[in-house]
C-alpha cells in the first residue's frame, strides 16, 4: 500500500555527533510516505528521541549534523520540498505547526499549566491564515471532536490539570492536527498511560491513519504497541538503523540479530515460555564514547564471527521488497532465529507444599482523617481515600502471587501495608505461625528477615553513597544476626554470584552500575536473610526489554533454588502472566478476580480482566484481539455496589449500582467478584485469535 | 497563620520581658532614684507576675494601647504609627523603583543565560546581595550626592513631617534598602525563567512555529513570574531588617530606629510594641504571598 | 552451579554519557571564578592568623603628624583620623570578623542541622510544633531578632556569636528540614526500615550522607551572612568599642570625615565587601558542584 503513494520525507545518510565525542545518530536513511506510519523502535540510548528532534529540526545546538532530510510539498508534491537541515530560523518556523507536528511523552508537562485547552489549540489553528477569527474556536471544538474528547464545548474551558492524563494527550493530538500537517511524528506518546488509556489512544491512532493523510512516524521501545500500529518499522540500536521492512516481514523473519533477540525476549501473555525462562540478550549497549571497530552488535550476538569484529555491516536488502538489515549473516539469522538459553535449569513448577508461608485477612487502607483546607478558604485539598478495601490472600512456599491493575488501584498500598511501611486501617497478616506486627518497627528481628522487598525505581533503591559492598554487608550483618564476620564476608561473594555479578563490584558505587545491575544487587540484599517472601514492587518497570526479561529469569531461578516465594506487582500483564502461578486483579482497592494463572487469563474473565486483556497490544501484527473498551475515566472515590459498574461494558444495571457483587469461585481456586454467573462469563468467546507457534 | 502569631507574641515576649530580676532598674538604669523606679514600676505594672503582665500587654495592644515608654516619655502608639507610616512609604518608593527594574533584570539574565548580559547581571546581582547595608550607603552616597550631587546625604527631617513631602530626601535611603532585595528578586527571576524556559510547554509552543517574543511573554513569562510574586511579598521582612542599618545612616525617622533606641535605651515596652508591630507586618506580609500565589496560579484555585 | 553466572558482564555498562555540553571546568570540577574566590578567602584566612606578622604597624599605633593621608607608600592605604594605618588596621580586624563570624554559622549550622533532622524525620505533631516555632523565629527579620536577643544578654563579642547563632538556626533548619522530606521516604530508606535499623542509623548513616551538599552549601552561605550581621552590629557600636579595629566600627566613624578623607570609608568597605563576595562566590561555586552538577548527570 506505502510504495505506490509518494515520498512525503526523504531522510538520507543523517549523523549526529556530540563535541565530547559521543556518536548519537550514525548514517541513518529511510523514507516516509505520504499516509504510511512508520514505527521505530529500540531501547534506551539507541537514539530514537534524537532521531525525533532532529526531524522536526528541534536538534540541540553546538554539535555536528550531517546529512539530509528533505521534507516535500503537500502530498509528496516538488513544490514546497524544504532540506530541514541548516535551515534558516524563519524557514523553520513555517514549517513548524504548519507542516510538522510532534506529540511528545508526557502530555501534562507539553501543556501550558496557566492557560485553557481551548487558547492553546486556537493558537495552534490560528497557523493557518486562511481562517476567519470566528471560524477559529470552531475549528478547535472540531479537532476536539476529532479526537473523541467527551464535551467539546466545556473542556475547551478547562485547564490542563483538570482533565485526565488519556484527555491531556488528546488535546495534544488536536493540536498537533490544527493546520493539517504532513507529517506527525509522536514520541513514545502512550508511555506512562494506564493500559486501558493507551488503548483507547491507540485506537485513535489508528482510526487518524485513515482519516488524515499524513505521514506518521511512530517512536516507541513497546514492540507489541508498533506491531499493531505501524505499517513499517525501523529498528535502532546505538545510533544506527539495524533493520528497515514491512511490519508483518520483520516480526515473522527478523534478520537482524538484534531484533530477532529483542523479539525473542518479550514475554508473551498468550502462553508460557518454555520452562519458564525468557531468551536474552547478554552485556550491555557499548558505551557511546567508546565504539568498537566493527559491528556494534558483536559483543552480545550469538552469530558472530570474527570478521563482524572487523568491518562494519551496511544495511543490506534481503528477502522481500523493502526489507534491509545490518549484518553479514542475515540470512542465516532469517533461518535460525535466537538460540534457546543452553544452559539448563531447575524448572520452577510452583509451589511444592499447600502449606501458607504468608496470609492477609481483610486488609483496609484508607488516607486521610479529615479534609483540610488551603489557607483557610478556597478549594478542599485533602480528602479521605481508601485505597485497599477488604483484601485477603494466601502465599504458599516456592510460589509467586502476581498482583496487577492500573493507577489507583491499591496494590503498592497493599505491598507497603504487607511490609510493615504504612499501617493498614484494619486486616492481620500472619506469616507460617506468627502474626506480623501492623507497622515494621514493631517487628521482631525474626520476622523481618523472612519478609523483604525489592523496589521500583531503581537509581532510589541503593544508597549512592554506599558501596555495594558495604549495602550487601549491612544486610547481611543485621538480616542475618548469628553469622560471624568470615561467614559473612562469604554470603556477600554468594549473593553477589548468584545474582550474576563478579567480585569487582564490591567496591562499585550504584551510579557506576546500569540499572539492571542495580536491581540485581538489590535483589542479593533482600535475599541477604534468607526470606521466605520477597515482595517485588514493578521491579522490571523501569527496566529496558531486554534486560526486563533478564531479571525475570533471575527471580525465576531464585526461587527455583531457593524456595522462595513471590509477590510480584506489575501494570504490565505479559510479565504477569510470565511469572506468576497464581494473579490477583485489582480495581480500586477491591479485588476483582483471583485464581491459577491460566485460569485468570482466559475464560471466565471478570469483565475488568477482560478489558485489561483487550487493551494489551499482541507482540504479532497477526493477531488481532477484540476489542473492549472501558467507557468513562478512573472515579476519584469508589461508587456504591460493585465499584466498577461506572465503567464497566457488561453491567447490568440497577444491580450493580445498588450491590455489592457476591465472590463467586470455580473448584480450580479461581474465583470471580460478579454479579454475572460464571458460566455466562466462561461461556465468552476467547480474546486473541491464536497466533503461530513459538 | 495566627497560631505562629501568637507564638511570635509569646516569643516577643519571652525574650524582652521575662526575664530581669528587677525590670525597672534594668530599664532606668544604675542611677535612678527610688521615687522614679517606682512611678515606673507602677505605671507598667511590674508587680504583677509574669503571665498577668502578658495577658495585659496583648489585651492591651488589641484595644490600641501599645504602652508606655519612659525613653519617649509617653505612649507608645501615637509615634510608633508616625513612624511606621516613614518606614512603609520609604519601602514603598524603593519598592516601586525596584521590584520594575529587577524583573526586567532577571527577565534578560534568564532568556540570555550563559551569554555576557546574564553573566554582568549575575555577578553584579551576586556582589549587591553581598553587600552589607551600610556598604550600599556608603557607596550610593558617594556616587550620587557627593560626586553627582543629585541627592542630600542626610534624610533628617521633623519628627511629625509627612515623608511625601520631601522625596528627595527618601530616594537615597529607599534605594539602599531596596538593593538587596532588587538583586535577590533578580536572581530568583533569573532562576525561575531558565527553569520554566526548559520546561516541555515552552518548547510546545515554539514547535507550534510561534514567533520567539510569543513564546517568551505569552508562554514562558506568564509562568515564570508567578514565584516572582510570592518573593516580592516575602521580601518585606528583608526589607524591615535592612531599615535598621539605613535609618541609622540616613537619620531618617522611620520605625527601626525607635527600635534602635529601644536597644540602646533598655527600653522594654517599646522593644516589645515596635518587634511585635515589624513581626505583624511580616507575618501579613508573607501571608499575602501566599494568597496571590493561591489566586493566580490555575493549578490551586481550581483543584 | 550458581545461579545465571554467565550472565556477569564483564565491563559493567558505565554510566551513561551526559548529552550536553559540560561548561568548561578547571581543578576537579570547580570554574575559575570561583578558584579566585577561593584564593581571596584564603588571603583574609591568613590574615586572621598572621596579623602580627603580616601588618606593617600595630593597629592602634598613633602617628599623629600623619592623620588622615591619603594612600602613599609609607602607609599604603592612608590613615584614618587618628593617624593609624587602615591597611594594618584592616589586617587585624579579619580576625575578629572572621571568628566571630564562622563560629556563629557553625552553631547556627549544627543546632540547625539537629533540628531540621529531627523535625523532618519525625514528621506529625513534633514537626508541626518545630515548624510553627521556626516560623514565628523567622518572623522576625533576622537582625531584629539578633538586636532584640543582644539587648537582653548585653552586648559583647559572646553575645554576638550566640545571638547570630540562635537567629540562624531556623533558617538552617527548614534548609535540612526539606532535603530530609525530599529523601526520607526514597527506596533504600526503607529498605533500611525494613530491616529494622534503628532511627538513629537511618538518620546518620542513610540520610544525612545523602544531604550533607546542601548542608555544606548552606553553611557557606549562612558564614556571608553572618559576616554582614557581625559588621552591621559593628557598624551599629554593638559589642565592640574604640580603639578596636573592627571593620564595621571603622565605617561607622569614617562617616564624618567622608568629605574630607574618603578612604576612610572606603576601605574597610571594600574590604568586608571583598571578603563576603568571595564566600558568595565560593557557596555559589560549592553549589553548582555538590548539588546541581550530581543531579544532572543522572539524565537519559
Amino acid at each position: 500500500m506505502n510504495h505506490t503513494q509518494p515520498v512525503q520525507v526523504q531522510i538520507r545518510h543523517l549523523s549526529l555527533r556530540y563535541p565530547g565525542g559521543v556518536q548519537a545518530l550514525r548514517d541513518v536513511s529511510f523514507d516516509i510516505h505520504v499516509g504510511e506510519t512508520i514505527g521505530i523502535v529500540g531501547e534506551s540510548g539507541c537514539g530514537k528521541s534524537t532521531l525525533a528532534s532532529v526531524l522536526v529540526g528541534d536538534a540541540p545546538a553546538a554539535q555536528e549534523l550531517t546529512g539530509s532530510i528533505v521534507l516535500r510539498g503537500s502530498d509528496g508534491a516538488d513544490e514546497g520540498a524544504i532540506e530541514m537541515l541548516g535551515a534558516s530560523r524563519e524557514a523553520l518556523r513555517e514549517v513548524w505547526g504548519r507542516r510538522v507536528a510532534t506529540v511528545y511523552q508526557d502530555p501534562q508537562a507539553t501543556l501550558n499549566p496557566s492557560y485553557t485547552i481551548g487558547d492553546q489549540i486556537d493558537e495552534a489553528v490560528m497557523r493557518r491564515p486562511d481562517l476567519a477569527p470566528d471560524g477559529v474556536r470552531q475549528r478547535t471544538l472540531e479537532l476536539l471532536r476529532q479526537v473523541r474528547i467527551p464535551a467539546p464545548e466545556a473542556t475547551a474551558t478547562r485547564y490542563p490539570h483538570q482533565l485526565s492524563g488519556g484527555q491531556q494527550q488528546r488535546a495534544v493530538i488536536a493540536m498537533a492536527l490544527a493546520a493539517n500537517p504532513d507529517l506527525l511524528i509522536l514520541d513514545e506518546p502512550t508511555t506512562g498511560l494506564d493500559v486501558t488509556t493507551e488503548a483507547r489512544i491507540l485506537d485513535l491512532v489508528q482510526e487518524l491513519q485513515q482519516e488524515v493523510n499524513a505521514g506518521i512516524l511512530f517512536i516507541t521501545h513497546n514492540l507489541a504497541v508498533i506491531a499493531q500500529i505501524a505499517d513499517r518499522i525501523g529498528v535502532m540500536y546505538a545510533g544506527e538503523l539495524v533493520e528497515m521492512g514491512a511490519v508483518g516481514e520483520i516480526f515473522a523473519a527478523p534478520a537482524a540479530p538484534y531484533t530477532a533477540g529483542l523479539l525473542a525476549c518479550i514475554p508473551r501473555i498468550d502462553r508460557q515460555s518454555a520452562n519458564r525462562r525468557l531468551r536474552t540478550i547478554p552485556g550491555s549497549v557499548p558505551s557511546p564514547s567508546a565504539q568498537p571497530i566493527g559491528c556494534l552488535f558483536a559483543e552480545r550476538c550469538p552469530f558472530v564471527e570474527p570478521r563482524c569484529r572487523q568491518e562494519r555491516p551496511s544495511l543490506r536488502p534481503i528477502g522481500e521488497e523493502g526489507h534491509l538489515a545490518r549484518c553479514l549473516r542475515a540470512e542465516q539469522v532469517c533461518e535460525e532465529g535466537w538460540p534457546l538459553d543452553r544452559l539448563a535449569r531447575q524448572s520452577n513448577n510452583g509451589p511444592s507444599d499447600d502449606r501458607p508461608v504468608l496470609q492477609g485477612r481483610g486488609l483496609s487502607k484508607a488516607f486521610g482523617r479529615r479534609a483540610r483546607k488551603h489557607i483557610f478558604f478556597g478549594p478542599v485539598v485533602r480528602r479521605p481515600v481508601s485505597a485497599v478495601e477488604d483484601v485477603s490472600f494466601t502465599l504458599a512456599k516456592g510460589e509467586t502471587l502476581g498482583i496487577v491493575g492500573e493507577s489507583g488501584c491499591g496494590k503498592s498500598t497493599l505491598l507497603n501495608c504487607i511490609a510493615g511501611l504504612v499501617r493498614p486501617s484494619a486486616g492481620e497478616l500472619v506469616m507460617g505461625d506468627d502474626a506480623l506486627a501492623p507497622v515494621v518497627r514493631k517487628r521482631s528481628q525474626q520476622i523481618l528477615h523472612r519478609l523483604q522487598m525489592v523496589f521500583q525505581n531503581p537509581d532510589l533503591s541503593l544508597n549512592p553513597r554506599h558501596t555495594v559492598g558495604a549495602i550487601m554487608r549491612r544486610a547481611v550483618k543485621v538480616l542475618d544476626r548469628d553469622s560471624t564476620p568470615a561467614e559473612r564476608r562469604q554470603r556477600v561473594a554468594d549473593l553477589l554470584g548468584r545474582v550474576g555479578l563478579g567480585e569487582h563490584y564490591l567496591a562499585r558505587r550504584p551510579a557506576e552500575l546500569s540499572g539492571g545491575e542495580k536491581q540485581r544487587v538489590a535483589v542479593a540484599r533482600a535475599l541477604a536473610g534468607y526470606p521466605d517472601v520477597v515482595l517485588a514492587d514493578e521491579v522490571t518497570s523501569a527496566l529496558d526489554v531486554s534486560v526486563r526479561a533478564e531479571i525475570l529469569n533471575l527471580l525465576n531461578d531464585l526461587q527455583a533454588d531457593e524456595e522462595v516465594s513471590y509477590l510480584f506487582i506489575s501494570h504490565d500483564m505479559s510479565a504477569i502472566r510470565h511469572i506468576s502461578h497464581r494473579v490477583m486483579v485489582l480495581y480500586l482497592g477491591m479485588i476483582m478476580e483471583m485464581g491459577p494463572v491460566e485460569q485468570v487469563f482466559g475464560p471466565p474473565y471478570h469483565p475488568y480482566t477482560e478489558a485489561l486483556m483487550s487493551a494489551i497490544p499482541a507482540p504479532d501484527p497477526t493477531i488481532k484481539t477484540r476489542r473492549i473498551r472501558l467507557s468513562g475515566e478512573l472515579p476519584a472515590t469508589r461508587p456504591k455496589g460493585c465499584p466498577f459498574h461506572t465503567r464497566c461494558p457488561r453491567s447490568l444495571g440497577a444491580l450493580c449500582q445498588r450491590e455489592l457483587p457476591p465472590w463467586r469461585e470455580t473448584d480450580g481456586g479461581h474465583g470471580i467478584f460478579c454479579h454475572i454467573p460464571l458460566n455466562e462469563l466462561a461461556a465468552l468467546e476467547p480474546l486473541t485469535m491464536p497466533g503461530p507457534p513459538a | 497563620m495566627f497560631l505562629t502569631l501568637f507564638l511570635v507574641t509569646i516569643a516577643i515576649f519571652g525574650i524582652v520581658a521575662a526575664m530581669p530580676a528587677d525590670v525597672a532598674q534594668y530599664m532606668l538604669g544604675q542611677h535612678a532614684t527610688p521615687e522614679a523606679l517606682a512611678v515606673l514600676r507602677e505605671r507598667l505594672g511590674l508587680d504583677q507576675p509574669a503571665h498577668i503582665r502578658y495577658v495585659r500587654w496583648l489585651t492591651g495592644t488589641l484595644r490600641g494601647d501599645l504602652g508606655y515608654s519612659p525613653y519617649l516619655g509617653g505612649d507608645i502608639a501615637a509615634v510608633l504609627m508616625t513612624r511606621i507610616r516613614n518606614s512603609l512609604f520609604m519601602g514603598a518608593v524603593g519598592f516601586v523603583i525596584c521590584v520594575p527594574l529587577a524583573i526586567v533584570l532577571g527577565v534578560l539574565a534568564g532568556v540570555f543565560a550563559g551569554r555576557l548580559v546574564d553573566r554582568v547581571i549575575s555577578i553584579t546581582s551576586l556582589a549587591a546581595l553581598s553587600l552589607p547595608e551600610f556598604v550600599s550607603a556608603v557607596a550610593l552616597t558617594l556616587i550620587l550626592s557627593t560626586w553627582l550631587g543629585w541627592l542630600p546625604p542626610s534624610s533628617l527631617m521633623e519628627a511629625d513631617a509627612a515623608p511625601w513631602e520631601h522625596l528627595d530626601r527618601l530616594i537615597l535611603p529607599a534605594l539602599t534598602a531596596t538593593l538587596a532585595i532588587l538583586a535577590y528578586i533578580a536572581r530568583m527571576t533569573r532562576g525561575s525563567v531558565i527553569d520554566v524556559m526548559n520546561q516541555p510547554y515552552v518548547r510546545t509552543a515554539r514547535l507550534k512555529g510561534l514567533p520567539r517574543r510569543v513564546v517568551i511573554f505569552k508562554h514562558a513569562l506568564r509562568n515564570a513570574l508567578l514565584p516572582t510574586i510570592t518573593v516580592v511579598f516575602n521580601s518585606m521582612g528583608w526589607l524591615m531588617g535592612g531599615l535598621v542599618i539605613v535609618e541609622t545612616f540616613f537619620a531618617y525617622p522611620g520605625v527601626a530606629r525607635l527600635l534602635l533606641a529601644g536597644v540602646e535605651r533598655n527600653d522594654l515596652p517599646l522593644l516589645q510594641a515596635t518587634t511585635l508591630l515589624i513581626a505583624v507586618i511580616t507575618l501579613l506580609a508573607n501571608f499575602m504571598a501566599d494568597v496571590a500565589y493561591a489566586l493566580l496560579n490555575p493549578r490551586i484555585r481550581l483543584s | 552451579m550458581s545461579v545465571v553466572q554467565h550472565l556477569a558482564a564483564p565491563g559493567g555498562a558505565t554510566a551513561r554519557a551526559s548529552a550536553e555540553p559540560s561548561p568548561r571546568r578547571r581543578l576537579s570540577g570547580l570554574s575559575g571564578l570561583t578558584i579566585a574566590a577561593l584564593l581571596v578567602v584564603a588571603m583574609f584566612v591568613a590574615f586572621a592568623l598572621l596579623a602580627e606578622v603580616i601588618a606593617p604597624y600595630p593597629p592602634n599605633q598613633v602617628h599623629i603628624t600623619e592623620r588622615m593621608q591619603p594612600p602613599s607608600a609609607r602607609f599604603w592605604l592612608g590613615t584614618d583620623n587618628m593617624g593609624r594605618d587602615l591597611l594594618s588596621r584592616v589586617i587585624h580586624g579579619t580576625r575578629g570578623v572572621l571568628v566571630t563570624s564562622v563560629v556563629a554559622a557553625m552553631l547556627g549550622v549544627v543546632g540547625g542541622t539537629l533540628v531540621g533532622l529531627i523535625s523532618g524525620y519525625a514528621g506529625g505533631w513534633l514537626d508541626e510544633i518545630i515548624m510553627r516555632l521556626v516560623d514565628a523565629l523567622l518572623a522576625l527579620p533576622s537582625i531584629l531578632l539578633a538586636l532584640l536577643l543582644l539587648a537582653r544578654l548585653g552586648a559583647s563579642r559572646l553575645s554576638i556569636v550566640l545571638g547570630i547563632g540562635i537567629v540562624y538556626t531556623p533558617t538552617v533548619a527548614r534548609v535540612v528540614r526539606s532535603a530530609v522530606l525530599a529523601i526520607r521516604n526514597v527506596e533504600f530508606v526503607q529498605a533500611a526500615r525494613l530491616r529494622g535499623e534503628s532511627t538513629a542509623y537511618i538518620l546518620f548513616r542513610e540520610i544525612l550522607p545523602n544531604i550533607w551538599s546542601p548542608i555544606v552549601v548552606e553553611a557557606s552561605v549562612r558564614t556571608s551572612y553572618a559576616i554582614l550581621l557581625t559588621a552591621s552590629f559593628g557598624f551599629l557600636g554593638l559589642g565592640v568599642q574604640e580603639p578596636e579595629p573592627d571593620w564595621g566600627l571603622m565605617v561607622s566613624r569614617a562617616r564624618d570625615y567622608i568629605q574630607v578623607a574618603p578612604w576612610m570609608a572606603i576601605v574597610p568597605v571594600v574590604a568586608i565587601s571583598l571578603l563576603v563576595i568571595a564566600i558568595s562566590l565560593v557557596s555559589d561555586g560549592l553549589r553548582e558542584r555538590l548539588v546541581d552538577l550530581p543531579a544532572h548527570t543522572h539524565t537519559d
